[in-house]
């Protein structure tokens, strides 16, 4: 059920009529639970009890958790993740393993093979398992007390807004929300509303937009010039912040209809000076995961210069392959990866330079973002095309390495620019004024109500899915 | 390419837009919902006005149809085809004006007639074509297809949430969809609430202007539609199993199991009168109906039961064994249901003495 759709306008519409009738907050989670069940089961409903079997095994070990020795809870923290881990690995990575190690193998000049598997990849698997381990981890660590409701558990793992896509939501983060009675409260409510109407404009009118652009070009590479595969390049750059900054504000919003916060997951990711900048301003909640439940039991910055290197690398490496299965995504990261221990080292060595430079002046700054996003956008060829090979070609091509024939198509690289820096700019409301309280009200909600409106007109009637639903 | 930089322009506005709103004050939730209303309904009305003065109308080949038959302005008396796909494949508009045709008198033969034109969506259009057309026609044929008369939001179905579907969704449109919804050919509840929900989308989408900018071209574009021009055929059959499925079709006198019984249906019945008064309001006064021969049986029972339940209008049944023994080859046939070249014209040879015959023209 795509939030952009008459469905989940219906879905959402139901579900907040019934829950803010119901008058016990114990039936209310259990009516958000079954609406999310029911949500889930729109795509598929076998793999509701997958998600079943991934939250009784968080339950279950959150439970033993707190009643064991320590010793033992070492035990029943590894078997809970792996367990995770393992029906992640499964449905995601089998056959990606399976053709990798055959082809390997072929290589070597051994025999043997993996059967390769018809296996559907469960929708938002990656999300509602890595609920699941920041759940027992959180335990273990004692951030959080094991829940005795089963149904705070369950809704945690499968609540709707965040299932699909996230944000990644800690359970040090909406645990507590669970347990405290939640009155409808006006002001959430017109912030969730408004939240969802900018994640509709983001994702309906731009990123929508901005797809007709790029996915003509990137379907048929061959047949488009060097010039038109940078403009998909940078369509496809704009479309994915806004698909998924949108797809994430409509999450955050729906969650605060019924009275429940999310962190942010997005804060202008595009004008970061550093690829460490990006990752705290991109898909936030993946990346502090990453931080908090990889980077950091891996070593963290602790250790030589080497070994935090090392930690970066296999932190974003690992972050690449949980967007997909393919080598695509491992380059990614790594790109990524590269990135940050790039810019390790250069905040390392820049006080050691002969010469004195204000590094924080507004004209570095700029070249810094220049090249940040430079770089970033090399990492989103590798992510949007289909192979290694196809995304190195695009790269070259673009960089006048080769000839590269075909039609041309309009240069929308400075309007697309113009409306992310446009975004990115006055989205942190340096240009917002204070205006008398009694107009205030009027002009907001009439300006998101006529914003609305140009948007609908303007939007393509045809939606594209989220991108980050196929993760 | 060049209209989506205009929209990326407009969306820059948009986007500036939503970070410049003030933050609204917390509370009052009832204000901000009506503010927002007030909003929204404002702006549906100014982009009313602006398409209206811009005269931007939607794109697709049922809006260049139209303009075809509206640009028609000759003082032949025209010849209006009211049909879908079966009609635009099954009948030579230029050989069944020379059938009508004399030395005396010369006619032109128009179709309103497209590829899964619903009865809905030929409403729609056919009040549109009367709206703006220099001359009136002077006879108006209706085509008979079962198919369309027992399902008549099946094309809404097939093309959900198409500009298509969307652009013909208007208030009178969704009143006769619901209409049939209402009757008693719907099979069961839950079919009835999608339904009503779809329309209701439909509506919604075309009253809130949803997608259309996107899907828009000024009403002075430049025109190239041909009405002339048809697919080329696809599909073979043998020669001989052309023989069987039409001597079969023939033989058929049960409609498909999933038809009402009664023929026309009351919302069918309703429908094509609500159509004849509103050309009658143009001063049309002569309307006959016709079939164009099908392999497949149910539509040829359908058509003699529906003639045999007009018996005021002159209907034709294109079922005539002599027709039907010219109509024996694979290329006489695009499909099952649709004629293609010899077979094509023979039959409209054929409609147009029949018309003659029956002494329908004016």
């Amino acid at each position: 059920m795509n939030f952009v759709s008459f469905e989940f306008l219906g879905f959402l519409g139901a579900v907040y009529l019934f829950h803010w009738v119901l008058p016990q907050e114990r039936a209310r989670k259990w009516l958000l639970t079954l609406a999310s069940y029911l949500f889930y089961a729109a795509w598929d409903w076998r793999f509701c009890l997958l998600m079943l079997f991934v939250t009784v095994n968080a339950f279950v070990a959150g439970y033993l958790l707190s009643s064991l020795e320590r010793s033992e809870r070492k035990l029943i923290l590894a078997a809970s993740i792996g367990i995770d881990l393992a029906v992640l690995a499964f449905f995601k990575y089998y056959n990606f393993f399976a053709i990798n190690a055959a082809a390997a193998l072929a290589d070597l000049g051994l025999p043997g093979s993996l059967p390769a598997l018809q296996i559907v990849l469960p929708v938002g698997i990656s999300f509602y398992t890595f609920h699941a381990i920041s759940y027992v981890v959180d335990i273990y660590r004692g951030k959080v007390l094991p829940e005795t409701s089963f149904v705070n558990v369950a809704l945690y793992i499968s609540f709707f807004p965040q299932l699909i896509a996230g944000p990644i939501v800690r359970a040090t983060f909406i645990m507590p929300q669970m347990q405290r009675r939640r009155p409808f409260s006006r002001s959430q409510q017109a912030m969730g509303i408004r939240l969802l109407l900018r994640g509709f404009i983001y994702k309906a009118v731009i990123a929508d937009m901005l797809a007709q652009v790029a996915d003509p070009v990137f379907a048929h590479l061959d047949q488009y010039d060097a010039h038109a595969l940078l403009t998909a390049v940078v369509a496809f750059y704009g479309q994915i912040y806004f698909d998924f900054a949108g797809y994430s504000s409509m999450a955050i919003g729906t969650a605060r209809l019924f009275g429940y916060r999310f962190p942010r997951n997005f804060d202008y990711p595009y004008r970061s000076a550093s690829v460490t900048e990006f990752w705290r301003r991109w898909h936030m909640s993946l990346s502090f995961w990453l931080r908090d439940y990889v980077y950091i039991p891996l070593g963290g910055n602790r250790g030589g210069r080497l070994a935090v290197y090392r930690n970066l690398m296999t932190t974003m490496l690992l972050g690449g392959l949980w967007h997909g299965a393919a080598w695509n995504y491992v380059i990614w990261g790594l790109l990524h990866g590269f990135g940050l221990c790039a810019n390790k080292a250069w905040v390392a060595l820049r006080p050691r330079l002969p010469v004195s430079v204000n590094w924080q002046s507004s004209g570095w700054r700029a070249v810094a973002i220049i090249f940040t996003q430079l770089w970033i956008m090399v990492g989103w060829v590798f992510f949007r095309c289909d192979s290694i090979a196809e995304a190195n070609s695009v790269l070259g091509s673009i960089a006048g390495l080769y000839p590269h024939p075909g039609a041309a198509i309009v240069p929308l690289e400075p309007l697309i620019v113009l409306i992310i820096a446009i975004d990115h700019t006055l989205g942190s409301g340096v240009l917002r004024r204070s205006i008398p309280r009694r107009w205030a009200q009027a002009l907001s909600w009439g300006g998101i109500g006529m914003l609305f409106a140009f948007g609908l007109a303007i939007m393509p009637l045809v939606q594209r899915p989220f991108i980050y639903f196929q993760f | 390419m060049a209209k989506i930089a205009y929209f990326l322009a407009l969306s820059s506005l948009i986007i500036a837009g939503c970070h410049l709103l003030p933050r609204a004050p917390p509370g009052r939730l009832m204000a901000a919902c009506l503010f927002l209303v007030i909003g929204f309904i404002a702006t549906q009305g100014l982009l009313s006005g602006t398409i209206s003065a811009l005269g931007l109308v939607p794109r697709g080949p049922l809006r260049e149809l139209v303009e075809y038959l509206t640009d028609y302005d000759d003082d032949r008396p025209v010849v209006l085809l009211v049909g879908s796909s079966f009609t635009q494949q099954g009948v030579d508009l230029d050989l069944l004006a020379e059938t009508l045709g004399n030395s005396d008198r010369s006619i032109a033969v128009l179709p309103l007639a497209i590829g899964g034109l619903s009865h809905l969506e030929r409403l729609y259009y056919l009040k549109e074509y009367l709206a703006h057309a220099k001359r009136m026609p002077r006879l108006v044929l209706f085509e008979i297809a079962g198919g369309y008369d027992n399902g008549p939001l099946f094309q809404l179905q097939q093309m959900r949430f198409s500009d298509r579907m969307v652009a013909m969704m208007d208030g009178g449109t969704a009143w006769w969809a619901f209409r049939w919804l209402l009757g008693e050919d719907v099979p069961g509840s839950t079919t009835r609430i999608v339904l009503a929900g779809e329309i209701l989308a439909h509506l919604g989408l075309h009253l809130c202007h949803v997608g259309f900018l996107w899907n828009s071209t000024p009403a002075d574009h430049p025109r190239n539609y041909d009405p002339r021009a048809l697919p080329p055929k696809a599909q073979h059959f043998t020669d001989d199993e052309v023989a069987s499925f039409v001597e079969r079709a023939t033989r058929t006198r049960d409609l498909r199991a999933d038809w009402p019984q009664t023929v026309p249906t009351n919302w069918m019945r309703a429908l094509l009168e609500a159509e004849m008064s509103t050309l009658r309001e143009h001063g049309i006064e002569r309307f006959a109906f016709y079939s164009v021969p099908s392999m497949q049986g149910d539509n040829v029972a359908y058509a003699r039961r529906f003639c045999m339940a007009m018996p005021d209008f002159t209907c034709i049944v294109g079922e005539d064994p002599q027709l039907l023994a010219g109509l024996q080859r694979d290329i006489d046939w695009y499909d099952f249901d649709h004629l293609h070249g010899e077979g094509r014209r023979l039959y409209t040879r054929w409609l147009g003495d029949r018309l003659l015959a029956q002494d329908v023209l004016p």
